[in-house]
This record gives structure tokens, sequence and C-alpha cells, in this order.
């Protein structure tokens, strides 16, 4: 909030000064009235667009953040529900159990693929199964040793 | 009859969508809440729906948790506690987006508790320990305290939380609105004032612009000065 009313103070000191400049009848040509209207009005004019488009940067970055950490906790629901299913899912069972559409849930289970903690296996019915290796094998975790151990 | 009524994101976890748990005798009444963080949604009313009912009626379809939810800053994505105020990291201000309406809520502090309310839509946003503060220790003596004092026992008043609760922010988006209201009646009814506006902007107008005037030429008789010691 602080760079909209920073920009509209700057703005308004600026068009405060035009006006001056504007009532003052002074001649453009003259080069101490050309320093005085870029100094009194064409420095308030591009600090304030400086600002606003500061401002909308940032609105824009985290707007990208905020997608982001979104997708982040879809995958870790995900994950916890291929837990709860014995680390197995389908995009069908995602989308209902989240309240995702089925394109976002197997847009997320495809991007769990690609970086490698699902793969896709098929049933005998033709229907694409998500298989979560590490999250089937959790059972087995007490056994783990030392790598030069095993 | 299945609910049709679209899930509401969680504006705390991002990612997640709310369930509507049915609370009170029949599931009269549904509320948004997420499983994750255990924070609980109430729109407009349901705030007072929900008061009409015991608080055991609520504790029986959601689940209490003792440890306090830390929720991921959604500038920088550390952890966060939703008692703070800013980001200890990134400086991001803790506020939360609507979850009906997406507008920014602000945030109302009582009583070390630090609700979210939409001024849009005048829903509410309670994180599981609001939740339990409110509706666990101080509501019913909160609720107590109101009918003695209606029935005027003054004597027999508790002052607590709660009480402080109910009178200042479930009430708030109300009392702004009928403000609004009351504001725009009472601005109906100055016709007078509104045929002098005209009169007064140009006045104001031109003061400014002797103003503007002046210090222009100050200015440009300073720099010109400048010019001229060159």
């Amino acid at each position: 909030m602080g760079k909209p009313l920073a920009a509209a103070g700057l703005a308004a000191l600026g068009l405060f000064m035009l006006l001056g400049f504007l009532g003052s009848g002074a001649a453009l040509a003259a080069p101490a009235t050309l320093a005085a209207l870029a100094l009194t009005v064409g420095l308030p004019a591009v600090g304030a667009a400086l600002l606003v488009r500061s401002h909308h940067a940032e609105r824009a970055r985290l707007v990208g953040r905020r997608a982001q950490l979104r997708s982040q906790t879809m995958d870790a629901e995900i994950l916890r529900l291929a837990g709860e299913r014995g680390g197995r899912l389908t995009a069908v069972e995602v989308a209902t159990e989240l309240a995702v559409t089925p394109e976002a849930a197997k847009d997320a289970l495809d991007a769990l693929c690609v970086r490698g903690h699902a793969e896709i296996e098929v049933s005998d019915a033709g229907l694409l199964v998500y298989g979560f290796y590490d999250v089937r094998h959790l059972g087995g975790k007490s056994s783990a040793r030392g790598v030069l151990d095993a | 009859m299945p609910e049709l009524s679209p899930r509401l994101p969680c504006p705390v976890c991002l990612g997640v969508t709310m369930g509507r748990v049915a609370v009170g005798p029949g599931g009269v009444l549904r509320v948004d809440h997420c499983g994750r963080c255990g924070g609980a949604w109430l729109e407009h009313g349901e705030v007072q729906r929900l008061r009409a009912m015991p608080a055991a009626e609520l504790w029986k379809r959601l689940e209490k948790r003792e440890h306090r939810f830390r929720m991921r800053c959604h500038d920088c994505h550390g952890s966060l506690d939703r008692a703070d105020a800013k980001c200890p990291a990134c400086g991001w201000s803790n506020t939360l987006e609507c979850p009906a309406c997406a507008r920014p809520m602000r945030t109302e502090s009582h009583a070390g508790l630090r609700l979210d309310v939409c001024g849009a839509c005048r829903g509410v946003w309670f994180d599981h320990h609001e939740l339990r503060a409110i509706w666990e220790a101080g509501f019913d003596g909160a609720l107590q305290g109101r009918a003695l004092r209606l029935a005027g026992s003054p004597g027999e008043l508790r002052s607590g939380p709660g009480e402080v609760l109910l009178d200042t922010l479930f009430h708030a988006p109300d009392l702004a609105f009928h403000g609004v209201r009351a504001a725009a009646h009472a601005a109906s009814h100055v016709p007078d004032l509104v045929a002098v506006a005209p009169e007064v902007a140009t006045g104001l107008f031109e003061v400014v612009g002797e103003a503007a005037v002046s210090v222009f030429e100050v200015i440009a008789s300073i720099i010109g000065g400048i010019f001229e010691g060159f």
C-alpha cells in the first residue's frame, strides 16, 4: 500500500507544479523554465511511474510465488493421499479427494512422474495407475542400514 | 443429495480445497473447514448461527489439535506462525485473501487473537487455535454474560475475551455496513451542500492554482539565479 500512496503523492506534486507552470506564463524556451519544469514536473512524474511499475512487478511476483506454493501443497497432499491408499492412485481419486479437476489432478501426477516420485502403471482393465515406490515401501524403513553395510 | 456448491480454497494453505462440515442438530450449518491447517471459514451470518449452538456441537465434528499449525509464507515459503504480522524472513505482510471473493482480508486483533475479516463478503476466517480459544473457553461464558446483561443482572456479567470478541469482532462488519448506509442516507438529505459544491470546488481550484503559480515562480527564479551565476 505504501508504494501506490507514494506514487499518488508524487503524481499530485507533479500536477500541482504543472498547474503552476501553466498559470505563470513563463517562457518555455528559457533554460531556467525548462530546468524548473524538468525538476518539478518531470522528476515527480518519472518517480511516480517507477513506483507504480515496481508495485505491479511486486504483485506479479507474489502471484507467481503463490501459484508455486499451491503446486507444492498439492504435491504434498497427493503424497499424503498415496500413503493412505497403499501407494497407488488414479487421477480420478486425486480429483475427487482434493476437489480439483481431473485435468489438474492428471497434470500434478504427471509432474510427479517427471520428477521421479511416481511411475505410471496400467491395470488389466487399461486403467492408468500412478505408483509411488517410496510410499509403498515405507513399512520397510526400520530395516535400513548404512550404505556400506547394505 | 450430494453437495453441489463449489468447495472453497483454504486461504492459509493454498492448493488445498476445504471440506464442508455439517454442524449442529441435523447438520443445519455447513462450515468450510481445512483438514490440513484446521482453520474454518464462516460466511456472513454463520457466526451468529454457530453462536446459537452449544460449543460441544462444533467439536463433535471437528478434530481438536494440540499442536499449533505453522503456515508457509506466501512469498518466501518459509515457516511462519499465523499470529505473526509479518514474515520474519522476507517481510511479507501476513494477510490472507478471502476464499470466497479473493479480495485481501483485513486483520482484527483482540485479546491476543488475530482474526481475518473480509470487508466485501463479511466472512470471517478462524485459525484452529482461534476456534479453540473462542468456542472452547470463553464462548459459553460470553453467551451467558450477554443473556444476563439482557435480563438486567449486570452484577453477574463476565467480561472475558469471548465477550469482548462478540461485542467487537462479530458485529464489526455489520457496523461498518450500517455506517456506510447511514452516511449515504445522510448525504442524500443534504441537497444544499451538493448545490454549493461546484462553487466551493471552483474557489478551491483557484486558490490551489495561485499557490502553484507562486511556488513554480519561486523555483524558476531560483534556477534562473543559478543559470545567471554561470
